[in-house]
Parts: structure tokens; C-alpha cells; sequence
């Protein structure tokens, strides 16, 4: 039933209140599409221009942690969308184990970038001085990929704390009254998956054989 | 005619008296509130970036650095520019008068995300206060622009601080943005249809889709900045084979627009004051609202006249050249409306109106000199010269912060619930527009004459135009700072102010001076497009006069 | 929970999100064989295959209001802008 949704001001009717989230929520993300635009023209002036040397580069990425984390982001996402719709059925259970479910995947994401991190430095993938390729296309590669997981990670870290703070309220309020509030987390979260979908063949994919 | 308020309860306390402890203010959803806590932000900001250019223009009346060395020149314009820019005009109309009256032209209650609003202006004091720090920390040099590699290798100063804190003040205006389009796609009150809208509130949205839209970027080449200077990340190095230009194409995808969104909401305070001082309904409405939505859309694809001399293709230069004189026609249409608006007008010479005034005046000449710019061959000669200085100076001092200004008077007594003298006010926008012309007029002719920018020594044929510059310079500053005296004393002794001394037909002026908390004790229902100062199709040789006399 | 809401709530997102997984092993598999055409091309192509998935079934954008739609497409309409013009730059240096 709409009639026992929480009605913020200036909102008089839930319909519109809902609309007004999702649509405020997606304009969000249009901003969130522009900025990751920005590294991305970054990355595709680099490759274009790079060569066989940026391909090298890209070729020393861990695959397999790539590819793992990816399939958790997809699973994540897929708890989010259940989780979202479940509370707008009002199926209590399920809404919180399929927030936990995404909250779960998502510190695993952030445990597997971590490990595939310290992979990275150990083999002085990280650009300076003791870069292990020449300096040029391949070391920007990597400086794209330093910037744009850490920049992704932090976005994700976001998403966390925004289904935290759900899995905190529903301790004292039904999130089925407070259902635009999953809603908006979970576009959030769906987005931060998208941009994770775009950067995997960018990533992993580039330079192999 | 809208139904506006039949009976007004006259002892519900209006929004200032709603709560009057620290608290209620730090803590309020009350899009007016926050209206007014953004302008004491950035009343804060003018004075102190108008300070640093107070030093550089001091510096410039001698040809030799005699007050202040080459580094903190370069600091000084630095601070000026950035503070300008980012805490004071790109918020300025939007955050104050856009908060206080969108939701009042809307016929509502409140934004749509009342606490996002809030949330814009901790962000905003938060980019605020790191900005601050740099400039006590000693400063950046680098120019608002951030150009690389300067900004990523080899400048000493506070660039890291700086850069973040223009990142956290960029998400104000994104929740900003966000804030007005939704209200303005959602909240509309009943029959109030968009070719209705007041085209203040056409400013405010085509402005916030700038913003959104644009604002991102210039956080990516900011973030980029740091990654680079920070962590050594090569991404702009030519060294590594990176290209100093895409730091370029970044930041002016951004900062183009961003001078639309510095003149927009201008548009939209200019159309309002006009219409009314002059009794008139705007010509031509339906095009004044294309013609922003136009300026909004094509002003995303003309950066690159910024970039004539960097390097840039000379394709790419074509392109962005020819769209820069295209975005040329509807500013000209706009300006041909505001001046057959006129025509036939019972012209009342405000204040506000003498702003709106000079706004045009002045924005058309800031506009015809953009013109010289966008031609290739003019720009390669005046790039880098004072004439590009004067340029935007004309467009952003003497077209928005005129537009501010007349803002400012013209709904100051519905925001305050106060009267200023009419006089004074009078006296201080002749002063500006005086003081304005003599400061920057010599600097057109200075850059033509081959005066480089963001240079304090120069060779000494130059000093006379300096001379008048700098002079020019405090007419303005006194101009600017005679209303904080003429306000400032209306607050305590200035006379209440009924609920439309203009006899304006706008929502906003259908309730109380102030309003109270949720703007109307019933919320409108509209009927009929705005500026119904005369009937349709009729052009009255005597309009009533419904203005209150004037008070010396 | 009944058949149909248990389709909507629990089958939907868990279909699209089968597609995906397809879809990424069929990218993996194509981006290491070797001698295979354009993989640039390919993987590209695959991955906005699976975020037309996320878009359009996970996120609802198939049941949206133009509005909310209108403010999806804005964002990459004006992010190609910014590719558009600055490889129009890049590409005639």
C-alpha cells in the first residue's frame, strides 16, 4: 500500500515523492556518468596514442582478480535489485538478508581489490622511479588504473555505508515505509556496478592474448 | 489573475521569526533560511576576493613591482580568481535569490530535497574553509585555471588544497542543481504550465542543468590534478607521453559553461525587474525561454576557444570557433527582447531598474567583444591580453553582479520585510556603473594595444590606462560597499515593507513581506502566463501608475 | 511468497544477472583466445550489453517515467559531447 509510505515536505503524495527520488537520484548519476567520463577520455587518449607499449602495460593486470571481482559486483547488484524490490513488497526478511548479502559482496570486493593491490605494488606495477615496464604508454595504464579503482573503491566504500545506514534503520522503522530510501541506494549501487562492467575489458581485457 | 491569499492569519510568526536561535539556522530545511545563509557565505567571499584584487590593481598603478613581488602577484590573481569564480558568482544568484524564490514561483512549499539543500551548504563552507586554508597556508600560483604541468610538477604553492577544496564546493552545485530541476519538473503548483513559468525560474533550471551536467568534469580534472602532484601518477606528463591539452579540454568543458551558469540566472533576475519596472508584459516570450535553453545545450560545445593558442588542431579550432559565433544569436535575441520590452513602457528608474538597466548595456558589450574573440586570427592577438580581461570582466561584473545587485534591492523587501531609501540605492548603482566603466574600459584598450594578462610589471606607455583602471577600481569598490550601509540600516530602522510594493504580478509578491514559513496559507492555482501588467495584444498609451512614491 | 510476486521480486533481477554472468564469461573467453578480430570492439560491445541489462531490468528503467529516463540519457549524451569534441582535437593534431 502507498498510503503508509514516510511522506517527506514537501511531498503531499507518495507517487510523486517516489518519482521525485528516482528521478533525483538519476540525475545523480548523470553527474556520476560525466565524472567518470573525464578518466575515461583520459584512458582512450592514452590507448589511442599508446600503442603496442600502453597494451604491454595493460597486459600485467591481474585477470583472474579482475575477473572474480566482477562476478561479486554482478551478484551484489542482483542482492540490491532483490533487496529494493522485496522492500517495497513489504517481505521484511528478505529485504535484510539481501542487504547484508550486498553489503557482504561488497567488503569481498574491497578484500579482493586489496589483495590484488599489494599483488600489484609486490610487483612494482605502481609508476615511479622502480616501475617495471619503461616509462610512457605503459606506465599511463597504470597511472589510469591507480586513479580509477581508487576512485571506484571509494564510490563503492559509499554504497556500503548507504546499506549500513538501511540495515541500521531497519532496526527501528519499516523499510517498506522508507522505500524510496532503498530505492535510492540501490540505483547508487547498481551504477557503481556499471561503471566496474565499463572498466573491466578496459582493465583486464586490454593486451591479452 | 492567480488566487493568491484571501486572508492572512496576522499573527503566524513569518519565516525569520520562526525559531530564532543559532541553532534553527544551522540546522533549518526553510529553503529562504538557507537562501540567507548562502548570502552571508558569499557576501564573505566578494570582500575577501575583491581584497586580493584591491592588492593586484594597487600593484598595477606603477610599471615596476613596487607593493608586492612577482610570487605574490601571482598568489593575489590566483585568490581572486578562484574565489570569484567558484564562491561567489557561480553560486551567487542560484544559492540566494534562486532558493529563496523558486519555490515561491513554483507556488510551493519547498525544494523538493529540503535537506540536500542544507547538506549544499556545509558543502559549500566546507570547500570554503579548505580554500581558506590554502590562502593562509601561503597561497596557490597557478591561476584559477590549474593549467598543467605547472599546476602538477613544478608549482610550490598550495595547489593540492586549493584543487579539493573547489572539488567539495563543486558538489554544492551539483545538489543544487539537482534540488531546482526536480522542483522545478515536480512541484509546480496547479495550471501553472512550463510556457507559464516566470523566466527567473526558466533561468534557475536551464542554469542547474548546466551545473549538473558540466560540474562533474572540472572535479575529474581536478581529482586528476592531485593524482598527478599527489602520487605522482603520470597522467598529464608529456614526459610519460601525456598531453598537457587534455588537462585543458577538461577543465574548459567545464569552466565554458560555467560562465553560462554565471549569466544565466542574470537572464532570468534582469526579465523580472524589467517586466515590472516598466509596466510591460517581455517580448517575444516564448523565445527568450528558447534562447536560454539554446545557450544551455550549445554552450557545452565551444571550450575550445579558450585553447586557440595551446596547441589545439586547427580543425578543432574551426568548430569551436564557428559554435562560439553561433551562441552569439540567442544572447542577441535576449537582448533585442529586453529593449522591445521597453517600448511603450511606463519606465520606473529604480534601483533595481537602473541595474537591469546597465546589465544590458554592459552584457552587450562584454558580448560583442566575446564576438572578436571567438574569430581565430582576432583571438590569437588579444589571448592572453587585457582585452580578454575586460572581456569577461564586462559579461560577469558589469552584466551578473549588476544583475545581483538589482536583484538583491528588488526583492529586499520581500526577503527582509524592509524598505532601503530609494535615493541612496539610486546613487550607488550610477556609482557602479561609473565606477565599472572606468575600471575596465581602459583595459580593452590596453589589451588591444598588446597589455598581457597576469602581468604586474609592464612597460611604462601602458601606466595611464592602469592609472584609470585602478582608479575606476575604488568608484567601484565604494559602490560596492555603500548598500551594506543603506541595507544594513534598513534592517534596524527601514520601514516595513507591504506585501508588493512593485505591484508585481509574480507569486512570489501574492503573500506576505516576509512570507511565512511554507510561503502561502493556500497554495496558488494559476491561470495564466506571467507579466500580466496589460491585457494581450494591447499596447496602452497610459499605464496606472501602481508603484508606491518614492521615498528620498 | 506467491508465484507472481516471487517471479518479480526474486526471478527477475536473479535472470538478468544470469545474462550478465554469460556475458562476461563469453567476453573472458574471447579476449584470451588468441587470433581472434577486434576484441576492443567485441568486449566493449559485450560490456554495454550487460550495462544495458543493469539499466534497463535491475534498475527499472523499463518501467520509468520519460522523465527519469530523459535524465539517464542526458548524462551519456553530454558525456559523447566531451569525446566528440576533444577527439575532434586529438585525431586532426
Amino acid at each position: 500500500m502507498s498510503s503508509d509510505i514516510a511522506l517527506h515536505d514537501p511531498f503531499e503524495e507518495p507517487a510523486r515523492q517516489q518519482v521525485a527520488v528516482s528521478f533525483g537520484m538519476w540525475s545523480f548519476l548523470a553527474t556520476e556518468c560525466l565524472f567518470f567520463a573525464g578518466i575515461f577520455l583520459f584512458y582512450a587518449n592514452a590507448r589511442w596514442h599508446g600503442g603496442e607499449a600502453f597494451l604491454n602495460g595493460a597486459g600485467e593486470s591481474a585477470f583472474w582478480f579482475g575477473t572474480a571481482n566482477t562476478a561479486i559486483l554482478m551478484t551484489g547488484s542482483m542482492a540490491m535489485a532483490i533487496a529494493e524490490r522485496a522492500a517495497k513488497a513489504d517481505i521484511v526478511r528478505l529485504t535484510r538478508w539481501m542487504l547484508w548479502a550486498m553489503l557482504a559482496l561488497g567488503l569481498l570486493f574491497l578484500a579482493v581489490k586489496g589483495v590484488e593491490y599489494r599483488k600489484d605494488l609486490h610487483e612494482h606495477l605502481f609508476p615511479g622511479p622502480d616501475f617495471k615496464l619503461d616509462s610512457g604508454p605503459a606506465e599511463q595504464f597504470w597511472a589510469f588504473y591507480w586513479a580509477v579503482t581508487a576512485v571506484h573503491a571509494v564510490h563503492l566504500t559509499i554504497g556500503l555505508a548507504a546499506t549500513a545506514r538501511l540495515l541500521w534503520m531497519d532496526r527501528h522503522v519499516s523499510l517498506h515505509r522508507h522505500h524510496s530510501t532503498v530505492m535510492a541506494s540501490a540505483l547508487y549501487l547498481h551504477f557503481v556496478d556499471i561503471v566496474w562492467i565499463a572498466l573491466y575489458p578496459l582493465l583486464y581485457l586490454a593486451g591479452r592474448q | 489573475m492567480s488566487e493568491g491569499i484571501a486572508a492572512r492569519d496576522l499573527t503566524r510568526p513569518d519565516y525569520l521569526q520562526y525559531g530564532t536561535t543559532v541553532r534553527s539556522w544551522l540546522t533549518t530545511t526553510d529553503h529562504k533560511r538557507i537562501g540567507i545563509l548562502y548570502a552571508v557565505a558569499i557576501t564573505f567571499f566578494f570582500f575577501l576576493g575583491a581584497a586580493a584584487m584591491a592588492l593586484v590593481r594597487a600593484d598595477l598603478v606603477t610599471p615596476s613591482a613596487d607593493l608586492i613581488t612577482n610570487d605574490q602577484y601571482n598568489r593575489a590573481f590566483t585568490l581572486h580568481g578562484i574565489i570569484m569564480v567558484w564562491f561567489f558568482l557561480v553560486p551567487s544568484i542560484p544559492t540566494t535569490l534562486g532558493n529563496f524564490l523558486l519555490p515561491m514561483m513554483l507556488g510551493t512549499k519547498d525544494l523538493a530535497f529540503p535537506r540536500l539543500n542544507l547538506l549544499s551548504w556545509y558543502l559549500f563552507i566546507g570547500g570554503g574553509l579548505l580554500t581558506l586554508f590554502a590562502l593562509l597556508a601561503g597561497g596557490v600560483d597557478t591561476g584559477w585555471t590549474f593549467y598543467t604541468p605547472f599546476s602538477t610538477l613544478y608549482s610550490n604553492s598550495h595547489v593540492l588544497l586549493a584543487a579539493l577544496g573547489v572539488f567539495v564546493v563543486g558538489f554544492s552545485s551539483i545538489a543544487t542543481g539537482v534540488n531546482f530541476i526536480a522542483s522545478t519538473h515536480l512541484l509546480r503548483a496547479k495550471g501553472l504550465t512550463w510556457m507559464r513559468l516566470p523566466l527567473f525560474v526558466w533561468a534557475m533550471y536551464t542554469t542547474s542543468l548546466v551545473m549538473v551536467l558540466a560540474t562533474p568534469v572540472l572535479s575529474m580534472s581536478l581529482l586528476l590534478v592531485v593524482a598527478e602532484r599527489a602520487f605522482g601518477l603520470p597522467i598529464f606528463d608529456p614526459r610519460s607521453g601525456g598531453d598537457p591539452l587534455l588537462f585543458q579540454h577538461l577543465f574548459w568543458f567545464y569552466s565554458h559553461p560555467a560562465v553560462y551558469i554565471m549569466v544565466l540566472p542574470a537572464f532570468g533576475v534582469v526579465s523580472e525587474i524589467i517586466t515590472c519596472e516598466a509596466r510591460r508584459r517581455i517580448f517575444g516570450y516564448q523565445f527568450m525561454v528558447y534562447a536560454m535553453v539554446v545557450i544551455a545545450v550549445i554552450g557545452f560545445m565551444v571550450w575550445g576557444h579558450h585553447m586557440f593558442v595551446s596547441g589545439q588542431s586547427a580543425f578543432a579550432s574551426m568548430v569551436f570557433s564557428f559554435l562560439s559565433f553561433v551562441i552569439a544569436v540567442p544572447s542577441a535575441i535576449k537582448v533585442f527582447n529586453w529593449t522591445g520590452t521597453l517600448y511603450r513602457g511606463q519606465v520606473r528608474f529604480s534601483a533595481s531598474m537602473l541595474y537591469a538597466l546597465g546589465f544590458v548595456g554592459l552584457f552587450t558589450l562584454g558580448g560583442l567583444t566575446g564576438l572578436f574573440l571567438a574569430s581565430v586570427p582576432l583571438d590569437v592577438h588579444l589571448t592572453d591580453t587585457y582585452f580578454v580581461v575586460a572581456h569577461f570582466h564586462y559579461i560577469m561584473v558589469g552584466g551578473s553582479v549588476s544583475a545581483f545587485f538589482g536583484g538583491l534591492h528588488f526583492w529586499w523587501p520581500k526577503i527582509t520585510g524592509r524598505m532601503y531609501s530609494e535615493r541612496l540605492a539610486q546613487f550607488a548603482a550610477v556609482s557602479m556603473f561609473f565606477g565599472f566603466n572606468f575600471t575596465f574600459f581602459p583595459q580593452f584598450v590596453m589589451g588591444y594595444m598588446g597589455m598581457p594578462r597576469r602581468y604586474h610589471v609592464y612597460p611604462p606607455e601602458f601606466q595611464p590606462w592602469h592609472v584609470m583602471s585602478s582608479v575606476g577600481a575604488v568608484v567601484l569598490g565604494f559602490a560596492y560597499l555603500w548598500p551594506i550601509f543603506y541595507l544594513g540600516w534598513s534592517l534596524v530602522k527601514g520601514e516595513k515593507a507591504p506585501d508588493n510594493p512593485h505591484g508585481s504580478t509574480s507569486l512570489e509578491w501574492q503573500t506576505t513581506s516576509p512570507p511565512p514559513r511554507e510561503n502561502f496559507d493556500r497554495l496558488p492555482v494559476v491561470d495564466a502566463g506571467p507579466y500580466k501588467y496589460h491585457p494581450w495584444h494591447s499596447t496602452p498609451d497610459e499605464v496606472e501608475q501602481s508603484h508606491r512614491p518614492q521615498l528620498p | 511468497m506467491k508465484e507472481d510476486r516471487f517471479s518479480h521480486i526474486v526471478l527477475a533481477p536473479l535472470k538478468s544477472w544470469a545474462a550478465m554472468l554469460l556475458l562476461l564469461v563469453v567476453t573472458a573467453i574471447y579476449a584470451q583466445t588468441p587470433y581472434l578480430p577486434a576484441k576492443l570492439v567485441v568486449n566493449v560491445v559485450l560490456a554495454m550489453g550487460q550495462i544495458a541489462l543493469v539499466a534497463t531490468f535491475l534498475m527499472q528503467l523499463r518501467t520509468s517515467r520519460m522523465l527519469v529516463r530523459l535524465a539517464a540519457l542526458a548524462g551519456l549524451i553530454w558525456a559523447s559531447f566531451l569525446f566528440l569534441f576533444t577527439f575532434a582535437d586529438f585525431l586532426t593534431r
